[in-house]
This record gives C-alpha cells, sequence and structure tokens, in this order.
C-alpha cells in the first residue's frame, strides 16, 4: 500500500517542447533507447498505457501542466490489423480534442501553432506491430535462423501461435545475457542493432518533430 | 446553481471564464494562482448586491489582523478594498458575471465594482444614506474618504449601490440591499469557532429536527458509532459533543480534526440548503483513507440539501478519491478544474470524467 502511494506521488509533468506519444511501457523504453541513439535528448515520451480510450487519453495530454509550450507531437502506433483505419483513429481522436491532425502517415501538419504527426508501425502499408518491425532488425542476425526453426517445429507440431512477431523476438531475446527481458529494456540493452536501416523510416519520423 | 462564471479584473485575475460546472467542483492548481481568489469571487457574487462582501470577504485569510496594528481603521478598509483589484488598479472595474441556474430558468447575474474618485461624478451622485436622500457633497458627509460603485444587472433589471468609507473605516451602503439569490458560506483553513458550529447546530435543529438527523446519517458514513449530537456548555462556551456510545458524551474536536471538519462541513450544507458551499483546502484534517467515504457524504448532503459546493485541494488523494466516490455514485455530478499560468494570463482547464480517468490511470498531473 505504501508503495502503490509513492507510486503515485510521482506524476508526469510536460517539460519538454516536443512529445512523443507511444502506446506503453515497452515502447516507451524502445523508443527512448532509439532517441538516444540518433542523439536526441529533448523530446518527452508518454505511455498511453494502452489503445483503449484514446481521445481521453489524448484529452488528458493536452490538460497537462506544461502543455501550452508544446511545439510539436508525434504519436507512434502499432498499425494492428488494420494500418488505416488506425491512422484514422488516431486522425479522428486528435479533431475531436481541437488539435490538428495530419493528412497522412508519416507527415506533419503544416497549419497552426502546433505540428502533429502519426506515424505507423510497421509501417502505413503493414498489419503488425513493434515486435514486426524489429524483427526486420534482426533477421540477418545468425540466431534468427535458430528462431525460424524453432518457430517451424512448432508449427510442424500444430501448435498455432497467436502471435508469431512477438514469439519470435522472445525467442531470439532468450539468447541473450538477460534472457527474460522485454523488447523495450532489449533495445536499451544494445540487444538490437539500432543502427539497422530498417529502423530508418520511424528515425526519420522522429528527427523530424524538432525540424 | 452556478452554471458558469467570469471574473475580470479581481485580484490575480485580469480575465478568467470557467464554465460547466457541476454540483460538486473541486478547483486544484499551484500555489498563486487564485484557488482562493476564485471562491471569493464566488462568495461576493453571490451576496447579489452587497458592495461590503468586498471587505467581508478578507476576513478568513486574517489580512485584517496583519495590518491592523499598522494602519489607521480607514486606510485599512481602503487597503482591502484596493486589495480587490487587479493588480491594485482601482481605475478598471472589476466584473463578476454569473449564469444561475434556478429550477428551469438560467439567469445571468452582473456585477461591476469600481471607484469613484472623480470629483464631477461625485457632485452629481444622489445617495440614500439613513432612509435620507442627500448629495454625496453635503457637508454631512464631507468625513468621506472615498467612494466605491456597484452596479448590477441581472435580465435587464438594472442598479447601483454606493459604498462610502468613512474617515473612522466604516463601510456604509448607500442604501439597503435586496436579498441575495441564495445563501452561501465560506469554510477556511483557518480555525473554525466552536460557537460558531453550535449556533448553526441550534438554528438548523430550530428549522427542522429531521436536519439534524440527516446530518447525523452523513456523518456515520465515516464514524459509524456516532449516535447523536448535541450541545453541552463547557467552561461558558457551548461546544458539539458527540454520543459513540462509551456511556459520556465527547467533545466532536476530541473525536479528531476528521469528524469535527466534516460536521462542520455537513452543518453548512445543511444551514445554506438551495445555497452554495466554499471549502478553502478541503483535505485538511482527513486521512487519505477515509476521503472517498469523505466526498460520499459531502456529495449526498449536497444532493439532499440541493447545494453546489466549490472546494480547493493541493492533494491528488483527495482528487483520486472524489473521481472514485463519483463514477460509484448513480450521477457523476462531479467537475475538477485546474488553474494555470499561461503566459501570464490564468486559465481554468477543465476535466471531465473520461479525462480525468485517463490522467489518473497515466499518472499524469493533474493538480
Amino acid at each position: 500500500m505504501i508503495q502503490e502511494q509513492e507510486k503515485k506521488e510521482k506524476t508526469i509533468e510536460i517539460k519538454q517542447e516536443y512529445i512523443l506519444i507511444v502506446e506503453g511501457k515497452n515502447d516507451e523504453l524502445f523508443f527512448k533507447a532509439l532517441c538516444e541513439k540518433i542523439g536526441i535528448n529533448n523530446i518527452q515520451i508518454i505511455s498511453l498505457s494502452g489503445k483503449d480510450n484514446l481521445e481521453s487519453k489524448l484529452k488528458a495530454i493536452k490538460n497537462t501542466s506544461g502543455f501550452p509550450t508544446v511545439k510539436s507531437i508525434g504519436i507512434i502506433m502499432d498499425a494492428d490489423d488494420n494500418p488505416t483505419s488506425t491512422f484514422q483513429k488516431i486522425q479522428n481522436a486528435l479533431r475531436q480534442i481541437g488539435l490538428p491532425a495530419p493528412q497522412n502517415p508519416f507527415q506533419f501538419n503544416n497549419k497552426g501553432k502546433i505540428k502533429v504527426g502519426i506515424a505507423i508501425i510497421p509501417d502505413e502499408n503493414t498489419t503488425g506491430e513493434l515486435e514486426d518491425l524489429c524483427i526486420k532488425v534482426i533477421e540477418n542476425d545468425p540466431a534468427f535462423c535458430c528462431v525460424e526453426k524453432y518457430i517451424e517445429c512448432l508449427n510442424q507440431k500444430g501448435l498455432e501461435l497467436k502471435k508469431p512477431s512477438k514469439s519470435k523476438i522472445y525467442a531470439y531475446l532468450s539468447s541473450k545475457e538477460t534472457p527474460e527481458i522485454r523488447l523495450g529494456e532489449a533495445a536499451q540493452k544494445g540487444y538490437l542493432d539500432l543502427d539497422h536501416k530498417a529502423l530508418d523510416k520511424i528515425k526519420n519520423f522522429i528527427k523530424s518533430l524538432l525540424k | 446553481m452556478y452554471k458558469s462564471f467570469e471574473i475580470k479584473n479581481f485580484r490575480c485575475f485580469s480575465e478568467l471564464k470557467i464554465q460547466n460546472f457541476e454540483r460538486i467542483n473541486l478547483i486544484v492548481g499551484k500555489n498563486n494562482v487564485g484557488k482562493t481568489a476564485l471562491l471569493e469571487a464566488l462568495l461576493i457574487h453571490s451576496g447579489g448586491y452587497d458592495p461590503q462582501m468586498f471587505v467581508k470577504v478578507n476576513e478568513p485569510r486574517g489580512i485584517i489582523e496583519y495590518i491592523r496594528d499598522r494602519y489607521a481603521p480607514s486606510q485599512i478598509i481602503r487597503y482591502l478594498l484596493e486589495s480587490s483589484f487587479y493588480k491594485f488598479n482601482t481605475q478598471i472595474p472589476i466584473e463578476m458575471i454569473g449564469e444561475i441556474k434556478k429550477g428551469n430558468q438560467t439567469l445571468k447575474h452582473k456585477l461591476t465594482f469600481k471607484s469613484i474618485s472623480d470629483k464631477t461624478e461625485i457632485e452629481k451622485l444622489n445617495l440614500t444614506i439613513y432612509s435620507q436622500q442627500i448629495k454625496a457633497t453635503d457637508p454631512l458627509i464631507s468625513g468621506f474618504e472615498q467612494i466605491f460603485e456597484l452596479s448590477y444587472e441581472e435580465d435587464g433589471k438594472k442598479g447601483k449601490i454606493y459604498l462610502l468609507i468613512t474617515q473612522e473605516g466604516k463601510t456604509i451602503p448607500s442604501s439597503s440591499l435586496p436579498p441575495p439569490h441564495f445563501k452561501a458560506v465560506f469554510v477556511s483553513t483557518r480555525a473554525r469557532s466552536t460557537e460558531l458550529e453550535a449556533a448553526i447546530f441550534s438554528k438548523l435543529k430550530l428549522e427542522d429536527k429531521n436536519k439534524i438527523e440527516q446530518v447525523l446519517k452523513f456523518l456515520n458514513i465515516i464514524e459509524p458509532k456516532l449516535e447523536k449530537i448535541e450541545i453541552l456548555t463547557i467552561g461558558g462556551v457551548p461546544i458539539l459533543c458527540g454520543d459513540i456510545g462509551i456511556g459520556k458524551l465527547l467533545p466532536l474536536s476530541l473525536m479528531g480534526e476528521g469528524i469535527s471538519r466534516l460536521t462542520s462541513f455537513l452543518l453548512y450544507i445543511g444551514t445554506v440548503a438551495g445555497g452554495l458551499v466554499l471549502i478553502d483546502e478541503i483535505e485538511n484534517g482527513f486521512h487519505y483513507s477515509v476521503l472517498k467515504r469523505v466526498w460520499e457524504a459531502i456529495a449526498t448532503a449536497a444532493r439532499e440539501f440541493d447545494v453546489q459546493v466549490f472546494a480547493t485541494t493541493h492533494s491528488l488523494e483527495c482528487i483520486a478519491a472524489a473521481h472514485q466516490a463519483f463514477s460509484k455514485a448513480e450521477n457523476y455530478d462531479f467537475k475538477l478544474y485546474r488553474l494555470e499560468r499561461i503566459e501570464g494570463k490564468i486559465e481554468a482547464i477543465e476535466y471531465d470524467k473520461q479525462t480525468l480517468d485517463s490522467a489518473l490511470k497515466m499518472d499524469l498531473e493533474v493538480r
């Protein structure tokens, strides 16, 4: 209970002019590592703690102390099973709360006082999530062929995988020094090659937040 | 019930508009953003037509005690009145506009308060003092230090009341005052008066004995053992005491700060039925674990007596407890507002149920 109270005392205020809104804690850690990799330290990353109630969550951020000084916002979300509808949902939520919305993914609106952009991962034409993007980063790694064999073996045994990309990533990470690690922490520990070209598009999106 | 409220040039506010009030409204914000000033503005406005409210409103802040020894009485009154104006600038009138919902009707009530220093303007004034029509320049009142003017406007009805400050530091309104729209009370953080509470208790009991039963029922929400409240005179001072089944009546203050503070909130709510209760730093004296029940008691009493509550707090636990209590209630008749200085100007940021829920879940700072 005491811990619960202490945890609650640590609240988030908006301290930077550039903010990046991501889906969850894991994404927060991943993109923090990615920002560090490209030498950016003046972007504040805020986790939505899930994709539900998007409109009220964005409004809660807009209401937070310090928001009036924000110059630009980047929103990064998983495409899940429909990249177009995910993009449109974010667009609508932004409009509902009176923030400008970009016309297309990976672009920023160029009107108004505040700049807003939306990135969809793995990209605007592909279904999936952060793990799918990270598979591209690791697919040439020697350990990855073991992962493929493992997954193939599971398939042969008739074991159906609900989230194959997640299974692949965590099978891959289990070969690392700290095997029980989550993706965000793995990025921070350097288990993923953050210089990989598969991440260029999302890096460029983050960089254009600051432009 | 207030639906919206607008303030211009009062204390720290150059211009502020707050809308969509609910029955219970909680005001948060950093120090010196005008939380207490907002309650004071509401108290003045709810007074309807009384320019002396601009002086009376200072009492809970203890300003009067602070400057009493340093200035002459008339200077004190002038100081108090001038301090009501934004940046002490009495040249720019104070304006307060409230949209008040009464049954099915919505009434717009506007107050404008200004200092009259222009000699020719003073010469033109006709005042009714002690039921006599006299000119402001009459030798009889040459001893007046300063004149303030309060004008009111509501649904086409207009009027003006002057407030004269005498050299002895007295304030005299120029005419008898129409009654206010409803009763209002300000509960400050400063020490409460046991005598006043006993007086309110007696008044409520005289009005309707059942009201005391109701207050007791709400108090049972946080102290189930409390069976009865009575007034005992101890050392010549009337004190509220409670029966918690220990064979003796116990002063409420000895049952703890929480129970005695909640008692005074509930008594005030009962006394101003149909009106307004303003509570500064509502969380004071309550352990965080009872805050949810405190809100339940206040909300139930406010609904029952048709009272609107405006309270301030610095406590996140208090906000979270309110959100929980109202989410559980049949009707989420609660609104959170944060006052915040944005580019030098104070603005109110409104949190509806969903937004507050999200902010609390995401650990975003709402205070």
